[in-house]
């Protein structure tokens, strides 16, 4: 047969290589700064732009969607042209996809700094900016299945597939978790509400991890594993079933997230089950990892490719393995809110993500610049100083949590809280912070080693924009249905198998879904629960800014030891009204779910001024910006009915007088504080925060009556 | 308004049920199926990453 000549495309290769080295680099210099801010926390300067409220968004973002996105494009553009015989579908198009994306990038950089939020976990980016990744991912999506259809290999390898269901989940998770109603350009509300919020927030979260950090990386794996150690993967049936296993369960486990939370059993009961079983498919890869190796082990003791690549997959056994564990209730009580969950993604992050990404790079620049590695003594100092770096990081994490877990459940003989002051726990772990930020300096600093190492590279080699290919075109009769074939066939079809893959998440999710449409009828409505006053909303609207959820959950698990603490644990109930919902995930500080009516409103005034002025020893930033900024009330009665379109009960109409309701409101507010001898105008957002904060949570105090 | 609408589905409780079943059955056919795939076409296949 004729055989075509034609040339992979190495330069978009490059473009992300560069990129994810480069992004690698920010987000984890973010990354240490808020782990120094958690023990040193004037690090923030005083300025509204650096505390760890907005630097922490900027961190995960910068890292799953910066440094592991241009990863997974980088490893993706490689591999796919070369399993497919075939140059990347269009030109256009992939440097589209490219600097599309780091535009993404540098806007949500900047507009997180700015506190232009939606608090929702990895899905923090405004409107605006959700349609952009909506289109760049359809533009890199497109690229792909082009590329797929005018392939010259007729099976499609297993890599491909985990791309596939990549791009195909990431876009549903994606558009479904996005749905919010735009009171501007940069402001809008979730559509959802309350625990129907936090369960749709919790089913992306999750599967932004399945299909974000871990089934693009199980494609990179497939392909560069067999690769770095020039033998074909340990089993291809065993991928299969890992395959098709791993994409179908994955998508069921997102309501481990909200254990003892006010979501009903029935679903988190589902989310645990099935995060148990999600065990066998992560390790079913693991192992298929790992064995591709067999035969071939001396061989990880020279080349620092597989090294990573060794450790990069443990993690990932080791993570895999924790998840579900974490998942059990018994395990999550203790854990969930701690720093447990902050080593458990790291492991993850750090291990899985990092060390693969790392592995694959010393893989593809000598090969991209035709040449040897630089230094391979520099790559294994890189090797040992990121390993320590985990090693510090999670163990430090593990301990802490462990600390400062089984403090927050400590009573006496007597049957008190034996440390009721939450700060208390806080200090007793501060030694473990400052280890973690050294664990983390550690995993920086290897990064430069590597940039040295893989710059050094390039500059002695010479580099191949265009790599000249040939392969025999494909055959353009179609192969008849065979039932015995039924798999293989399916793999020289990629329309049909995109349909199943798609079909395989869409049950997971729908299933899971439908019912938690249905919430409505599993949440007693009670008739205390009113809809925020203005000035409530505008206060809610700063602390979103400032993201106090980062480190402020506002869910009292119905646990005695955190009734004792917070007071009445939380009902779903309480939060029909609240869009977004604002459970947080983690317990930096104390939970405020109950914080309304706990202090006097002067209290809260010096607190957010100047934290250790009322907590002596607090490493909550100060805001002292909020006490002299004017609140901006040029939206308010946008919101009011933004909110209202979306089944929140204000009466028609009250938009027009909201103003004048918190202008009452704020005086009030101002004349208690000026009384207790703070002097401060009505107008300034410390009103409106401290008028949110003291709503928290008061509503049931009013009336405990539970209707169905 | 769609809760509404769900609401009204009768016995909608059995769907993780449903859901588990689904998920058995495929998981099987997905054994079976490629228990069945002959050895020399697996062999072609995994091949493919490593003759570029």
């Amino acid at each position: 047969m004729q055989v075509e000549k034609f040339s992979y495309d190495n330069k978009i290769v490059k473009y992300f290589a560069i990129a994810t080295a480069t992004w690698g680099i920010v987000g984890m210099l973010v990354g240490l700064i808020i782990a120094i801010q958690l023990y040193l926390p004037s690090l923030s300067f005083n300025l509204p732009y650096l505390t760890f409220g907005r630097l922490r968004p900027l961190h995960t973002n910068a890292v799953i969607f910066a440094f592991v996105g241009n990863g997974i494009f980088m490893g993706v553009y490689y591999s796919m042209q070369r399993l497919l015989k075939a140059r990347m579908y269009n030109n256009f198009l992939s440097y589209l996809h490219f600097w599309g994306w780091q535009l993404i990038i540098v806007l949500a950089a900047v507009t997180l700094l700015l506190g232009i939020t939606t608090s929702k976990e990895y899905a923090e980016l405004e409107w605006p900016i959700d349609i952009l990744i909506t289109l760049i991912w359809v533009v890199f999506g497109i690229n792909m299945i082009g590329t797929i259809l005018k392939r010259r290999e007729k099976h499609m390898y297993v890599a491909i597939w985990f791309y596939i269901a990549t791009f195909v989940t990431v876009a549903v998770l994606h558009i479904v978790n996005s749905f919010e109603i735009p009171v501007n350009f940069l402001k809008s509300y979730s559509l959802y509400a309350g625990v129907q919020d936090a369960l749709v927030q919790w089913w992306y979260g999750h599967n932004a991890v399945a299909f974000f950090l871990t089934t693009p990386y199980l494609g990179l794996m497939y392909y560069f594993m067999p690769k770095a150690a020039n033998r074909p993967v340990y089993s291809y049936r065993l991928s299969i079933i890992h395959f098709w296993a791993l994409i179908f369960l994955y998508i069921w486990a997102g309501p481990h997230h909200l254990l003892y939370s006010a979501l009903p059993d029935w679903a988190q009961s589902l989310g645990t089950v099935f995060s148990i079983m999600l065990i066998a498919p992560s390790w079913g890869g693991m192992i298929n990892g790992l064995l591709t190796l067999r035969g071939a082990w001396d061989k990880v003791r020279e080349d620092p490719v597989l090294k990573f690549m060794v450790v990069a997959v443990t993690a990932y056994g080791m993570s895999t393995f924790e998840g579900p564990m974490l998942s059990l209730k018994n395990l999550n009580a203790l854990a969930h809110y701690t720093d447990w969950i902050i080593a458990h993604v790291h492991i993850g992050a750090l291990g899985w993500n990092g060390f693969l990404t790392f592995g694959i790079l010393y893989y593809l620049i000598p090969r991209l610049w035709r040449t040897e590695l630089y230094s391979k003594k520099l790559a294994n100092y890189h090797f040992w100083l990121g390993f320590l770096g985990i090693v510090f990081y999670a163990s430090s994490m593990y301990w802490s949590a462990l600390t400062q877990g089984l403090m927050w459940k400590q009573f006496t003989p007597q049957g008190i809280l034996q440390y009721p002051i939450f700060l208390e726990t806080t200090i007793q772990i501060i030694p473990m912070y400052i280890i973690r930020s050294f664990g983390g300096l550690l995993f920086f600093v290897s990064l430069f080693v590597m940039v040295y190492n893989l710059y050094k590279t390039a500059k002695q080699g010479s580099f191949l924009a265009d790599e000249e290919a040939e392969a025999a075109p494909l055959e353009k009769t179609p192969e008849k249905f065979d039932r015995k074939k039924a798999h293989t066939w399916l793999e020289s079809r990629p329309i049909q198998f995109t349909v199943l893959a798609t079909v395989a998440i869409l049950i997971g999710g729908v299933i899971e879904f439908v019912p938690t449409f249905l919430i409505q009828s599993n949440v007693p409505t009670i008739a205390s629960v009113k809809p925020y006053t203005p000035l409530e909303l505008e206060g809610r609207d700063l602390y979103i800014r400032e993201g106090c959820n980062n480190c402020h959950s506002q869910m009292i698990r119905p646990f005695r030891s955190e009734t004792e603490r917070y007071g009445e644990y939380s009902k779903a109930g309480e939060y029909v009204y609240d869009h977004p919902f604002l459970w947080g995930s983690k317990r930096t500080g104390p939970d405020l779910h109950r914080e309304g009516g706990k202090y006097p409103n002067v209290w809260h005034y010096h607190h957010m001024i100047e934290p250790t002025r009322m907590s002596p020893g607090s490493i909550m930033p100060p805001y002292p910006w909020l006490e002299t900024n004017v609140l901006d009330l040029s939206y308010t009665a946008d919101k009011i009915t933004a909110l209202r379109r979306i089944g929140v009960p204000y009466p028609e109409g009250f938009e027009e007088s909201a103003l004048q309701n918190l202008e009452t409101q704020a005086k009030e507010i101002a004349k208690d504080l000026q009384k207790n001898g703070a002097a401060i105008d009505h107008d300034k957002e410390l009103i409106a925060m401290i008028a949110y904060l003291q709503r928290l949570g008061v509503d049931i105090k009013a009336a405990p009556t539970v209707t169905k | 308004m769609y809760q509404n609408i769900l609401t009204s589905i009768e016995g909608i409780t059995v769907f993780p049920i449903i859901s588990l079943v689904i998920f058995v059955l495929f998981f099987s056919v997905v054994i079976y199926r490629v228990v069945r795939i002959p050895n020399e076409e697996i062999k072609e296949i995994e091949k493919i990453p490593l003759d570029d």
